[in-house]
Formats: structure tokens, C-alpha cells, sequence
């Protein structure tokens, strides 16, 4: 089974999305990162989500949407990126170790595949191929550019 | 060995493996066959290199495993072998030939053996172990270690750097018995940030900008993480740099000088600790000796690792421990070569056998030669009794790193490899370490040229337009991006005074059961070394020399690494260049009796561009380490009174050459100032006597910018204003006020004293090049500097130092 | 028997200021163990006055900070930290050590998360005490400065209001002088309703003695060489000292 889960936070503000890149870009970008976890699994659902939950998510800070539907609204383009096969994901490593550590986790994680996601806002769909240049690196990255929902 | 199946290399090429090893055929084989059997397999092995291995396999009556090519491949690589500073090399120099037979041992290693036999029992270690050590006290010894990580940082800046600080600071760990890492220095050579992409001529180069981010965050998060302090550095801006950039990272270790030797006896075990071994490693030690073009960005990404910081900590605890605990009898760490290196040295003379079927494994299905050479992070290789494992398995069981048995020491003088069963290598270990001596030629023909000195209109202006440039704004936003101050021993920040933000030359690390306290400086001037290459030798190991005894180190008890990085070495000039610049480090260190102790070297950092090859100028960073001797001995570089007096200490040179003045203003070929060493010894013994004493309140090197540049700095602090005059400031009868104010003339301190000492310090430079300067004001905050009747600069500090600090914060 | 309080110092894989913090911990008169996690198990509190959780980056820090410090500790020995509190025992946390405090929910509500700035922040800061009864400040001055060190220092509430009634309830026991990090209310510390447990960001142990300030001429208001670090240790010492003579 695969769930989807995109996690945002409450309290970072939206960022000057020309600080990402090494050239301005004219028209007043912003953007807003949130991470996404998709997960392949066997077991008990409730399991999953309550692992995913407590390990995962910042009640305090941030927020938790489940599925496809890309938590925010609004945005020109979206870029997801993340470790591409091969290349150490540090971040995953730390999760799947603490849950190979759990006695009894009550559902089995068979892959878990973490992305950064960059909202963009304002600009031109266009202007993603300068943030992909400027942002991912083809040595250790795999990403692709979410159209805009505006 | 056994295996009957002999194949063919050339037919082989084609093939899928076909086993976990192969032995090849290639006694029949000629040069060119061997050339491409090189190529093909990534060895990066000379046709004649090839040939000597050929000659090798024939005398010993039979063919090499494609292990066996691999461990000499990375044994006799430039990376592990320095092929390059041990050639001989048909030089010339202004139309004078000479022959240097090995840069290394004529210039370095000799030089330094008579330093080390001058000052009996200071260094206690150098060339042979992961990183040199010098006496610290009775009971303790210092060491420091600088390497390149230069191409995976080009690829990848985060992962390059971080790999990069990662693997340096296991040459730490595996220094000694395993030395404990207490300080990091990181120096940088970038294109200039705000260069605009069509300045850069080639596909898939990564702008400087976003090098210079990946490359500060890979250091930040390893260094970090690690709990080192990263407290010393340097950025160097320049277009050369933009295909090529340069990322040195060096990290200093203490240990107790009874666990600095090491010694591999028959009967002891061999174990790896910390991180597994996988594919991602592979052909490190031979891709970083070899350039880039754009095809090195897309094939070898492959080639990229990402360090992982918490491993490795996790494998230092337990290094510390067990040696803390007496139960390591050798260690080194898994770099470049993998096992191959780290087994080979162990096993060089006494010999042992290595079961590769214990290893192990990230993935599953990795082939004898890809174990044996993975340069997979975060691993190290210790040789320890068998009695001592049970408590090994403990610490390791404590601080949560695997521990894994991987042979075992023998005495037979043989490195035996062995997996599913089978000899996959049998070397004499002797023979490994045999590579051919490299011919090559190299020229270097005088650059520089008289030229007039500007006519100085305005030098406030001229002042703030140097506090604007790339190479002098403060580095600020990056150093705080580092933990400067775990650990809880750095005495001399690298930002500190009275505001907590100004410069300083050196920094100063407190060391755990001692009295005495170490310092660490760097030094880099790459824009001398485009015209003069033997003077930028010469003021390299004068300034590193020089900041560490501005900080309050005795000028008797210094050493220095050098770490070069060039282009093509077979392009006569650039060799050339690289000769005059290590002639120049030789000469002055032996002036002043600072030996190196380590140093390392990167070639082919030169890129393909569209518009033809593009080769970093020669660069030498010299860094080094100094011995304080108390803690009241420590002086920073921040004016600390209003009411105090500045002096200045060397001679001011007419030339404007190598400094950032002079290239603001065209001036590139002008000539370099002379360094007048045995002169600037003097003076530094003499300083050294004024700390003792207690004179001196504060002092700052003039380095980039000069003078004007030195005493703004100072006043950064925001204590006083500054009231100067040079009317006496010792100098060349014709030095213009360009040379005054901006010049950078090697071998100059500023110091600050309280105008109770001025007269005592003056006394101590009798017959040196000495002069008041003038004095601190709580009158004005301005930097007023006069000459005579005629004000030159009078500008406010305020401003300046706001120039200052903004000049990069926008860029990171 | 050792008459000197007891201080365990947790160590978990990435905790890097141990040794100094340890350092300190003996300054001020503890005996200090370091204990790697993997050995901790329940029984290892007793007879234990003070756990540390100092700083650095437990398990990398990769999730968010603290977090997985925080389950493998709950893993480990399930609530006895809070009964360890319950009975008497002190917690202090420093930087990492707050952050995961504040995930094993030993303190008031609340998540330390990114700097506003975006960066890991090496800076000296000015500090201000709100709990001048608190056990780990009653030595200090109202005003004093400490280093801090860290990229996810900001303090953050469910709402702002929620901090607000930190600062003006006690339970922001230290705040920041100036807006360093972004923190709601500027808060530094907190502490729980009992007093015995607190978690700051700024590093005592780095200030130890009056030579460790940036400034060469620092001389600050206490006599003697001792900085502001030593002194909050010490009131923590005095504190555990002096209820000990008390019961």
C-alpha cells in the first residue's frame, strides 16, 4: 500500500525566492518549502499514521495533509526534489533507523521515498527551469516541476 | 595463485564479470593494449606506468588479478603518491636550466630534516603518519592536517566539501594512535559571486554563487556535527576559479605524545570501524587525478558521495575511547584507495591476509577489486591485540558503530587478499610502493614589469573602494554559519574585540591538560603567484608565520604544511610556476625554522571551456600551527584602549604588486615586494619578547589592503578613533602613497600599545624596522591618517566598517 | 560514599558538547558521568541528583531536531525522567538538550524550529532573567550574556499568545535582550512548574570563565574569573546542595 504525506509549517513565513537563486529573477517571487513523505507499506494503516505522526510531525509547527493534493493553494509552479537513488538521504536514513529499532511497530515500511517541496509564488511557470538549475544538481538530485494551480 | 581461468583484458572489455575476480593476461600485451586496458578500467595509469607493472608480473613468472592492477593503480596514484613532486624535472628559469630531482625531498623533506635536527625533540613526527606532530608539552603533542577536495566539490559542492571536512578529520583519528580532533580550518578559491552566467564558457558548471553556498553548508553541516570548531579560514576570489574551484580543508588533533608511535605486529587482528562499504565510492583516488570537462559533470556523478556526519561521530567516539582505554596498536583511516590504502599501509612490511567475506556491505553483489578499493565514508582500519577485542566489541556496542574482524597481521611481508574462498591478491608489499619516477619539464620566464604608481587623488575613496572588494569584506556571515566555539577551548576567536565582530589573524585553541595553547593560521596569495610565483612562496610562509606569532605564538616553535593546487602540469609553465612557488616556501622556512610536517598536492585542476583550456593559477595555501606558551600570551587584533599608541613593525616596499589595490587599478604586472626574511625573523623574535614582557595590547598583519586597510580593521572594535601619520613609517626612499596606504608589503605588524611601553618596545626594535604611528582617540571616530602636513584619509569608521560587512552578506 | 551531588549526562549519538558541559558540571562541584544512551536503562537515575541533556545533534538532527533523541529516550526508560522529576530530581537541558526537553514534553508546550534568519547562528548574545527564583539562575545578574550556537533555536507556540503567558507567567524563565532568532516572546529558556527542570539554548558551559568572552577587557559585575556560565551551574549546585541539607 502507498500513502502520501505532505507536511508544512505553520509558523515559516513565505521567503524572497530570488535568495535560492544566482541571478535575480524580475517580478517578486516567493516561495515556501514543505517535505513530502511517500510511503509503501504492509500492515495496520492506523499503525502507519500513528508512526508517521509521532516521528514525522511537529504538532506545534507544523501541519499534516494526506494524499496527492499538494497542501498549499495558489502557487505558479511547485518543484519537488530529493536524493536520487544511490545518494545518501540522511534524513531517511535516521527514520528507517529508529523504526528498524521499534519492538513491535505494528505495520512493515518497505520504501519511503522523501522530497523538499518549493511552492512557488508569483512569476511565470517558465521560471522553473532557472530553479531547478540553480537548486538541484543532476550528481545526487531527482526532481519535477508540479504545474501551478493558479 | 590458483585460477585457472586467464582471460584476455580486451576480449573481457566487452564483457559482463563474469566471477567476483579475474585474473588478466597481460604479459603479450603492448603499450598500447596496456594504455587502453588503463583507460578502460579507470586506472588512470601511465602507458610506462603499465609497462613497469608489466615488467613486475613477468619477473614474479605470472599474471596480475584485476585486484591486484587495482591496489597499484591507487598505490601508485597521484593522490597517494605525489608522482609529480617526486619527477624529475628539467627546469628553467630565466634561461638557466637546473635539474630537480623530487621537489619533495630537495625541497621539502630536506629542508625541513634540518630544521627538525636544528630544534631536537619539537617535531615529533612528520611525512610518514596521516598528519605531523609537533611537541605541545611534556605530555602532549599537536598535529594538523590539510587536504583538497577540489573536483567532487565542483560536481557537487555540498557533498565535495563535506566529504571533503569528513575525511580530513579521520586523518586526525587515524593519526597517531588515533589523535582527537579540536579544531577545523577551511580555505576556499570561488569564482567571484557576482559573476553573471554568460562570463562562464562551458555547459554544466555550477555559477560560484551556488558553489560557494553548497561548499560553506557541506562544511558547516559536517564540521557541525562533528562537534569541531571550524575556526580558521580564508575565501579567495577569482575568474580562474570559476570551472575550477579549490576547497582545502585541514583539521588539527592533540594526543598524548606516549600514543604517537604505532607499530603492526604478526598475530594482531585488523578491524574496520564505523561506516560500510558500497559502490558509491568507487574510483576516487584516481578521478581527482585527472581534469574536469563538462563530460567529468554528467558520467561521473556516480562518483559523488555524501558524508554522514553522525557516523562518523559515532566512530571517533569509540577511537577516542579505545585509545584512551590503550587498546589500539595502529590505525589509519579508509581515504582515498579504500582498503587497499588503509590495509596496504598497515600491512606494507610486516604482510597479512584480509578476508573480504567479513566486510561489510552496503548492497549486496559488489565484486573482490570494488570492496578491497570503495572509498565509502566514515571507515577506519585499526590493528589491535586479540585480547583487547572483547572490550573493543563493548565500546563499539556503546557508541553504536560497527565493528567487523578483517584479517589478521602475519609477518610474512605478503598482503594476501582473500574472498569466496580464493586469493584474489598476493602482493609483495614492498614492490607496491615502486612506482616509475616521472620525467617532465618545466619553465618559468620573469612576468612582471616597471610600471608607474597611480597618481593617488582621492585616497579615502580609494579606502572605501578597497572595503567593497571581494577580498577583504568580512567574512562574517559565513564564519557564523559555523560552530566556532564548541568544545569550549577557543580563546582567540575568529571574530572578536570589543564588538565581537572584527577580523583576526589567527586563532587560538585551548588544549585539555595543558597550559600551553595552540594556534592555527592560513595563507594563501594566489594573485602573486600569477606573476611571481617564487615571491608568493616566499610571503606565503611569511604571513602564516607571521599571523601565528601576532597571535602570540613563539616564533621558535612553528610548523607549516603546504597544500598546492595547479593545472596541467605537463604545460611547462604552469610547472615551472609551481617549481619557483616551492622554492620560495623552501627557502623562507628554512629562514625561519618553521619545518613542514605535512602537505599535499592537487594536479589537473584545469577545465575544458568552449573557448579552450582554463587553468587555475599555481596556488600554495600555507597553513601552520604555533605553540603559545600561557594564555596571557595571547593578542588579538582589535584596538582595545583610547588612549593607547600604534607602532609599526617591518619595511614598507615602492612596489604595488599582488595587492587587491593594484589590481582595482591595472596595475596586475607590477612587481611584487620582497620579503626580507632574515630582517622580518628578527622582528618577529623581537615581537615575541614584547609579548612576553607584556607590551603589546593588540596587533594585526597588514595583509590584503595594506596599511589604511590593517588600521580600519582594527578599530573595527569600535573603541577609538585612530590619529596616524607616516611621516616615519620605514620604507623605500620612493614608495608613492599608494604604496603606503595599500601596498602589502610582506613582514608588517600594527600593534597597539599603552604609552607607557612605547619607549620599551621601541627599544626591543633597535636597529629593525620600527615607528610610532600615532595614537587612539575618544575624540573622533574616524581613521585619520596623515602624511606630514597633508591629510590622506579622514573617513569614519562607522562607514567603513558598514562597507565591510555588507560586502558579502548579500551573496550568502 | 561521595558527598558531591551527582550529575548523569546523557550522550546520544551526535551529542557533542559533553566534554565541555561535563567540564563545567565538575567546575561547579558535581561528580559527572557521561552515559552513551545504549546503556541507559531506569535504574541508571538512581541516586542521581542532575540529568543533562547537552548539546550537539542527536542522531543528526535529520527529522527535526531532537525528535528521534526524544523517542529512543521514552524507548529506552519510558517516563522515569518525570518521575525522576517528581521526586525530587533536576533536568537541565542545553540547546539540543532543550530541543529534545521539549519533544519529551518535560517542559510547557512549545517547538524550537528553524532561526527566522534560515541559518545556523554562531553569536555571543545578551540575555535577560524572568524567573529570578529559578534554581539554575538565582547566582546570575538580571542582564548576562552567553554564546549561542544552533540553526533551529526559535521558539515557537501554538499561538503567540500561549508564549506570551510564558513570559509573563515564570515559565520563560530567560529571554533574549534583542530578536535573535525569531522566538516567540524572545524566549531563551523555559521551565517546567516545578522549577527542576529547565532547557535553554545559549551554551553556559562555553562561558566558564570571564577569558572565554570575545573581549579581552570583559570584565562583567562579578568579582573573581569566573563568567556567567560557571554561575549558573553553581546556582544549580547550591540549589541541589541545599536541598539535600534540607531533607
Amino acid at each position: 500500500m502507498r500513502e502520501i504525506y505532505e507536511i508544512s509549517d505553520r509558523f515559516i513565513e513565505a521567503g524572497d525566492a530570488n535568495g535560492l537563486l544566482y541571478e535575480p529573477l524580475a517580478g517578486g517571487l516567493t516561495y515556501r518549502r514543505t517535505r513530502r513523505y511517500e510511503i509503501e507499506y504492509e500492515g495496520a494503516e492506523a499503525a502507519m499514521e500513528a508512526f508517521v505522526r509521532k516521528t514525522l510531525l511537529d504538532e506545534i509547527s507544523q501541519e499534516l495533509h494526506s494524499g496527492e493534493e499538494p497542501a498549499l493553494e495558489d502557487f505558479s509552479f511547485a518543484l519537488d526534489y530529493g536524493m536520487k537513488p544511490g545518494a545518501l538521504d540522511l534524513e531517511k536514513e535516521a527514520i528507517l533507523s529508529y523504526y528498524r529499532g521499534i519492538p513491535d511497530p505494528g505495520f512493515e515500511l518497505k520504501d519511503l521515498r522523501i522530497r523538499q517541496r518549493l511552492y512557488l509564488f508569483g512569476g511565470k511557470s517558465g521560471d522553473s527551469d532557472r530553479f531547478v538549475r540553480d537548486l538541484c544538481n543532476a550528481a545526487i538530485h531527482h526532481w519535477n516541476v508540479l504545474p501551478g494551480h493558479v | 595463485m590458483s585460477d585457472p581461468a586467464i582471460l584476455n583484458p580486451l576480449e573481457r572489455i566487452a564483457e559482463a564479470p563474469a566471477d567476483h575476480y579475474r585474473v588478466l593476461r597481460i604479459s603479450d600485451l603492448d603499450g598500447d593494449a596496456l594504455l587502453e586496458l588503463s583507460q578502460f578500467m579507470k586506472l588512470s595509469l601511465s602507458r610506462e606506468d603499465m609497462l613497469a607493472i608489466q615488467a613486475i608480473y613477468r619477473e614474479w613468472e605470472r599474471e596480475p588479478t584485476d585486484v591486484e592492477l587495482e591496489v597499484i593503480a591507487q598505490t601508485w596514484s597521484e593522490h597517494c603518491k605525489h608522482r609529480i613532486f617526486g619527477a624529475t624535472i628539467e627546469h628553467e628559469v630565466d634561461g638557466q636550466a637546473e635539474t630537480v630531482n623530487s621537489l619533495f625531498k630537495t625541497y621539502i623533506r630536506d629542508v625541513s630534516q634540518r630544521i627538525f635536527d636544528s630544534k631536537p625533540g619539537f617535531v615529533l613526527s612528520a611525512f610518514h603518519d596521516n598528519a605531523g606532530f609537533i611537541q605541545l608539552d611534556d605530555e602532549l603533542a599537536v598535529c594538523l592536517k590539510a587536504e583538497t577536495h577540489n573536483h567532487p566539490s565542483a560536481i557537487e559542492p555540498y557533498a565535495g566539501a563535506n566529504t571533503g571536512l569528513g575525511g580530513v578529520i579521520r586523518d586526525i583519528l587515524g593519526a597517531g594512535k588515533g589523535a582527537k580532533p579540536i579544531g577545523s580550518l577551511d580555505v576556499f578559491c570561488f569564482g567571484a559571486p557576482d559573476t553573471t552566467m554568460d562570463h562562464i564558457k562551458a555547459d554544466d558548471v555550477i555559477h560560484p554563487l551556488g558553489v560557494m553556498r553548497g561548499v560553506v553548508r557541506g562544511v558547516r553541516d559536517y564540521g557541525n556535527r562533528m562537534g569541531i570548531p571550524t575556526v580558521s579560514g580564508a575565501i579567495q576570489f577569482d575568474d580562474s576559479y570559476i570551472y575550477n574551484p579549490l576547497v582545502f580543508c585541514g583539521t588539527a588533533g592533540v594526543i598524548p605524545i606516549k600514543d604517537i608511535e604505532k607499530k603492526i605486529e604478526a598475530g594482531m587482528k585488523v578491524i574496520a570501524v564505523g561506516g560500510r562499504t558500497g559502490r558509491d565510492g568507487l574510483h576516487g583516488a584516481t578521478f581527482s587525478s585527472a581534469a574536469l570537462d563538462t563530460e567529468s559533470h554528467e558520467s561521473d556523478q556516480q562518483a559523488v558521495q555524501i558524508g554522514n556526519p553522525i557516523e562518523e561521530k559515532k566512530a571517533a567516539d569509540f577511537v577516542l575511547a579505545a585509545r584512551g582505554k590503550g587498546l589500539i596498536e595502529f590505525i589509519t583511516d579508509c581515504g582515498a584507495g579504500g582498503f587497499s590504502s588503509a590495509a596496504g599501509e598497515m600491512l606494507e612490511e610486516c604482510g597479512g591476509t584480509i578476508d573480504l567475506d567479513q566486510v561489510k556491505l552496503k548492497e549486496p553483489g559488489l565484486v573482490s577489486w570494488e570492496i578491497f578499493i570503495s572509498e565509502s565514508q566514515e571507515r577506519m582500519v585499526l590493528a589491535v591485540k586479540e585480547s583487547s577485542l572483547p572490550e573493543l566489541r563493548k565500546l563499539a556496542d556503546l557508541y553504536e558503530t560497527e565493528l567487523t574482524e578483517l584479517g589478521e597481521a602475519d609477518g610474512s611481508g605478503i598482503l594476501k587478499v582473500v574472498h569466496h574462498g580464493r586469493t584474489v591478491c598476493e602482493l609483495d608489499c614492498t614492490k607496491l610502493h615502486d612506482a616509475p619516477t616521472r620525467h617532465l619539464k618545466a619553465r618559468w620566464t620573469k612576468r612582471t614589469e616597471t610600471v608607474e604608481p597611480p597618481i593617488l587623488t582621492n585616497p579615502g575613496q580609494a579606502l572605501r573602494d578597497l572595503f567593497t572588494d571581494f577580498a577583504i569584506v568580512s567574512r562574517e556571515p559565513i564564519i557564523r554559519e559555523y560552530d566556532h566555539e564548541v568544545q569550549g577551548n577557543t580563546a582567540l576567536k575568529p571574530l572578536a574585540g570589543a564588538s565581537g565582530d572584527a577580523p583576526q589573524d589567527a586563532s587560538v585553541l585551548r588544549i585539555e591538560g595543558s597550559s600551553r595553547l595552540m594556534a592555527m593560521s592560513v595563507a594563501l596569495l594566489p594573485e602573486w603567484g600569477k606573476t611571481d610565483p617564487y615571491a608568493m612562496g616566499v610571503a606565503c610562509v611569511d604571513e602564516c608565520v607571521r599571523q601565528l606569532v601576532a597571535a602570540g605564538a613563539d616564533p621558535e616553535r612553528v610548523a607549516i604544511l603546504d597544500n598546492f593546487c595547479m593545472g596541467n602540469p605537463d604545460a611547462e609553465e604552469e610547472l615551472g610556476a609551481l617549481v619557483e612557488t616551492v622554492k620560495g616556501i623552501a627557502a623562507t622556512a628554512e629562514v625561519y625554522g618553521t619545518p613542514f610536517v605535512s602537505g599535499k598536492d592537487s594536479f589537473y585542476n584545469y577545465f575544458e571551456t568552449k573557448e579552450g583550456p582554463v587553468s587555475i593559477p599555481v596556488t600554495i595555501l600555507v597553513s601552520g600551527m604555533g605553540i603559545v606558551e600561557e594564555e596571557g600570551h595571547v593578542v588579538g587584533a582589535s584596538l582595545r584602549r583610547s588612549d593607547s599608541l600604534l607602532a609599526i613593525i617591518g619595511h614598507t616596499s615602492a612596489d604595488l604588486g599582488g595587492s587587491v589595490f593594484a589590481r582595482r587599478h591595472g596595475l596586475e604586472n607590477a612587481p611584487v615586494p620582497a620579503t626580507r626574511a632574515e630582517e622580518a625573523l628578527q622582528c618577529y623574535r623581537q615581537y615575541h619578547e614584547a609579548v612576553k614582557k607584556g607590551y603589546l595590547l593588540s596587533a594585526h598583519d597588514v595583509s590584503e589592503g595594506g596599511l589604511a586597510v590593517t588600521l580600519a580593521e582594527m578599530a573595527f572594535s569600535g573603541k577609538a578613533g585612530l590619529e596616524i601619520d607616516l611621516c616615519s613609517l620605514p620604507m623605500d626612499d620612493e614608495a608613492s602613497k599608494a604604496a603606503m596606504l595599500f601596498g602589502e608589503s610582506p613582514s608588517r605588524l600594527v600593534v597597539e600599545v599603552a604609552p607607557e611601553h612605547l619607549s620599551k618596545l621601541a627599544d626591543l626594535f633597535e636597529g629593525l624596522p620600527f615607528a610610532a604611528l600615532g595614537r587612539a582617540t575618544s575624540a573622533h571616530a574616524n581613521l585619520r591618517i596623515e602624511w606630514g602636513k597633508e591629510t590622506l584619509v579622514n573617513e569614519p569608521l562607522a562607514e567603513l566598517k558598514s562597507l565591510w560587512k555588507t560586502g558579502l552578506a548579500r551573496y550568502y | 560514599m561521595e558527598d558531591r551531588p551527582c550529575a548523569l549526562l546523557l550522550k546520544f549519538p551526535g551529542t557533542n558538547c559533553d566534554g565541555e558541559t561535563a567540564r563545567a558540571l565538575e567546575a561547579v562541584g558535581f561528580v559527572t558521568e557521561i552515559l552513551p544512551v545504549s546503556a541507559l536503562k531506569p535504574e541508571r537515575l538512581v541516586g542521581v541528583d542532575l540529568v543533562v541533556l547537552s548539546g550537539g545533534f542527536s542522531y543528526g538532527d535529520y527529522v527535526m531536531s531532537g525528535r528521534i533523541a526524544s523517542l529512543v529516550t521514552e524507548q529506552r526508560i519510558g517516563s522515569t525522567l518525570k518521575d525522576f522529576r517528581d521526586n525530587g530530581g533536576y533536568v537541565l537541558g542545553i540547546c539540543n538538550g532543550f530541543q529534545i526537553l521539549t519533544q519529551l514534553g518535560l517542559l510547557p508546550s512549545g517547538s524550537l524550529v528553524e532561526n527566522a534568519s534560515g541559518r545556523f547562528q554562531c553569536q555571543w548574545v545578551k540575555l535577560r532573567k524572568l524567573a529570578p527564583e529559578s534554581p539554575f539562575l538565582a547566582q546570575l545578574p538580571e542582564e548576562f550574556e552567553l554564546p549561542i550556537a544552533h540553526a533551529e533555536g526559535r521558539l515557537v507556540t501554538k499561538t503567540p499568545e500561549e508564549a506570551e503567558s510564558y513570559v509573563k507567567g515564570g515559565a520563560a524563565a530567560l529571554v533574549y535582550a534583542d530578536d535573535v532568532n525569531g522566538s516567540f516572546g524572545r524566549i531563551a529558556g523555559l521551565q517546567d512548574e516545578s522549577g527542576r527542570v529547565f532547557g535553554l539554548m545559549p551554551h553556559p558551559e562555553r562561558f566558564l570563565r570571564k577569558r572565554d568572552h570575545y573581549d579581552p577587557d570583559w570584565t562583567g559585575s562579578e568579582e573573581g574569573e569566573w563568567g556567567s556560565g560557571y554561575w549558573l551551574f553553581r546556582s544549580l549546585y547550591q540549589a541541589i546542595v541545599d536541598a539535600d541539607s534540607d531533607s
